[in-house]
């Protein structure tokens, strides 16, 4: 089936300042928002000049209705355009994009970590877990590691779900001073390894230890991967992840992606 | 038609637009043996352009016929194969592999990739390299040859003119310019690979006077290519010289940019008041 491409233009509904350059975005689009499945991504082309040229990937933090939001910090030139925009206006958005996390059985338990910007994915996971497959919020812990009591608003969606929520800061000023595997570890030392699962968003270094840690305990880990991702569907080549089989082969986060066991990828 | 390496082997696109209105597709590079491509980042932004350094990322000629020839033969569409190689040897076997094949239209030969050390660039660099592999691609080759051009040297227009006297049936004029993009707090290069290929809307008013060029010097076909985005771009390459054009960058932006483009030449046309766009070409008035 063809998704019709015409008037991929989306009405945004809302674009809220959270401040610390952190954005929360909302848009209307009946098609995508019946499509979308927790860890999908969209293609948003922020600008409809030439710069910047490219879409932006942004996973997706939730959906309701016909309508879906993003959060992101303004980084570059790409996000600063993306939070320029108002209620009101169109953009051109291709989605949902990517694959979904595997769903857990109802008595096993999760462990979502997020760091930082990394939250959406595992927002939306989450919240689809409790709303829509009525699993017990008590079984996810939600683990959230951020830089500093400055990006503590990121963490009110979160606390809005009331699932078990624990919070690591690099400076100490909200929550465990230190990073937030720490917690992870912790967290894993009261669990049973067969009936747990990981997963994660975030930087690539705590990635890179949240795979080593799950490896280390046996423990089924998903990780949401992000890459310079020119074309989104497949075709360009040009955000490839190395598959942890061999140094000679790379898995396209777009296609094969942005979800994946943590056993598959070598970051 | 949509250039080669940023339409995948039209599996992809083909749930988003109708390819069967496309003049052809061109596929990403085929080598002889596969390639995992070089390791990322492979992409990065520039203003109004993107480099790539992929590699010639690509499954091998044997699983190509085996893979990607099935699918390719049910486009109602022209199917083009992008032919790469790292010897003149290489491009020959592969060649001699795709005349085996049913449902290809063309064969384009890529002499001109700026991502690989050995083979790439080399054989566009000197007339006589350009000559020596177009000959011997053209007295293999059952289907006609379309010759990528680099606009890497110093002068295209002879390149061009090496290729035609080899028996070239058309040039694709040009494949990306080399650049690099510096990360200035780390002081690294943006790409593993250090240099890649710029493409995009950046780089069109180079292709435009490559165009330009070669169309002075070569009588057989030129497929314009760089930085299209639309009908107007389209209409400017016609007008240097072109009698075909290719979109690649174009179709990261906007999935749809060839189809909506067709409509977009019909109307520009009728503004002009040219009946077909065949009388576009050469048009240039100095």
């Amino acid at each position: 089936m063809r998704i019709m491409l015409q008037h991929p233009r989306v009405e945004i509904i809302s674009n809220e300042n959270l401040g610390n350059g952190l954005f929360k975005t909302s848009f209307r689009s009946v098609d995508i928002a019946k499509s979308l499945k927790p860890g999908n991504f969209v293609h948003i082309r922020v600008s409809s000049g030439m710069d910047p040229l490219f879409r932006r990937a942004m996973s997706v933090h939730w959906k309701e209705n016909d309508t879906f939001s993003i959060l992101f910090r303004v980084l570059g030139k790409g996000t600063r355009a993306l939070s320029a925009l108002r209620e009101g206006e169109f953009v051109d958005v291709v989605g949902p994009l990517g694959n979904t996390f595997d769903t857990p059985n109802p008595d096993e338990k999760m462990i979502m970590v997020a760091g930082g910007t990394g939250l959406p994915p595992l927002h939306y996971f989450s919240r689809w877990l409790i709303e829509e497959q009525r699993f017990n919020r008590q079984n996810i812990s939600f683990l959230f590691g951020v830089s500093s009591q400055a990006d503590v608003r990121l963490v009110d969606d979160v606390e809005a779900i009331g699932l078990p929520l624990r919070i690591s800061s690099d400076d100490g000023s909200v929550g465990h001073k230190g990073f937030v595997t720490d917690l992870l570890k912790q967290e894993i030392e009261k669990s049973d390894v067969a009936t747990t699962r990981v997963c994660s968003c975030g930087p690539e270094n705590m990635l890179r230890e949240i795979i080593r840690i799950c490896a280390e305990d046996e423990i089924r880990c998903q990780v949401s991967l992000e890459g310079n991702m020119p074309c989104g569907i497949g075709t360009c080549l040009g955000c490839v992840v190395q598959s942890s089989e061999s140094d000679q082969e790379f898995k396209r986060i777009c296609k094969e992606g942005p979800i994946f066991n943590g056993s598959e990828v070598k970051l | 038609m949509t250039a080669s390496g940023t339409f995948g082997y039209g599996e992809e696109f083909n749930e988003y637009i109708d390819l069967s209105k496309l003049g052809g597709i061109v596929t990403k590079s085929v080598t002889l043996n596969p390639r995992p491509g070089h390791k990322p980042p492979r992409t990065c932004e520039t203003t109004g352009g993107m480099l790539n350094a992929i590699g010639l990322a690509n499954v091998g000629i044997d699983r190509f016929i085996e893979e990607k020839i099935p699918f390719l033969k049910t486009l109602d569409t022209n199917v083009i194969v992008n032919v790469a190689g790292f010897s003149l040897d290489e491009y020959v076997q592969v060649v001699r592999r795709l005349n085996d094949c049913d449902g290809i239209a063309m064969l384009e030969i890529n002499i001109s990739c700026p991502n690989v050390g050995a083979g790439g660039l080399e054989f566009s660099g000197s007339e006589s390299s350009a000559h020596k592999l177009t000959k011997a691609v053209k007295e293999t080759s059952r289907f006609p040859i379309i010759i990528k051009l680099s606009p890497n040297v110093t002068d295209i227009a002879a390149i061009a003119s090496a290729c035609e006297d080899a028996g070239a049936d058309a040039l694709s004029v040009i494949n990306t310019l080399v650049g690099m993009a510096i990360d200035h707090y780390s002081f690294k290069p943006r790409l593993t690979n250090i240099t890649g290929g710029l493409s995009g809307p950046a780089i069109k008013p180079v292709a435009l006077a490559c165009v330009m060029k070669v169309s002075k010097r070569v009588n057989i076909p030129i497929i314009g290519i760089g930085g299209i985005m639309d009908h107007f771009d389209v209409a400017e390459f016609f007008i240097a010289g072109s009698t075909g054009v290719q979109f690649g960058t174009a179709n990261f932006i906007n999935p749809n940019a060839t189809i909506e483009t067709i409509d977009g030449l019909r109307k520009y046309l009728l503004d002009v008041n040219i009946s077909s766009i065949t009388d576009l070409i050469g048009r240039l008035e100095i």
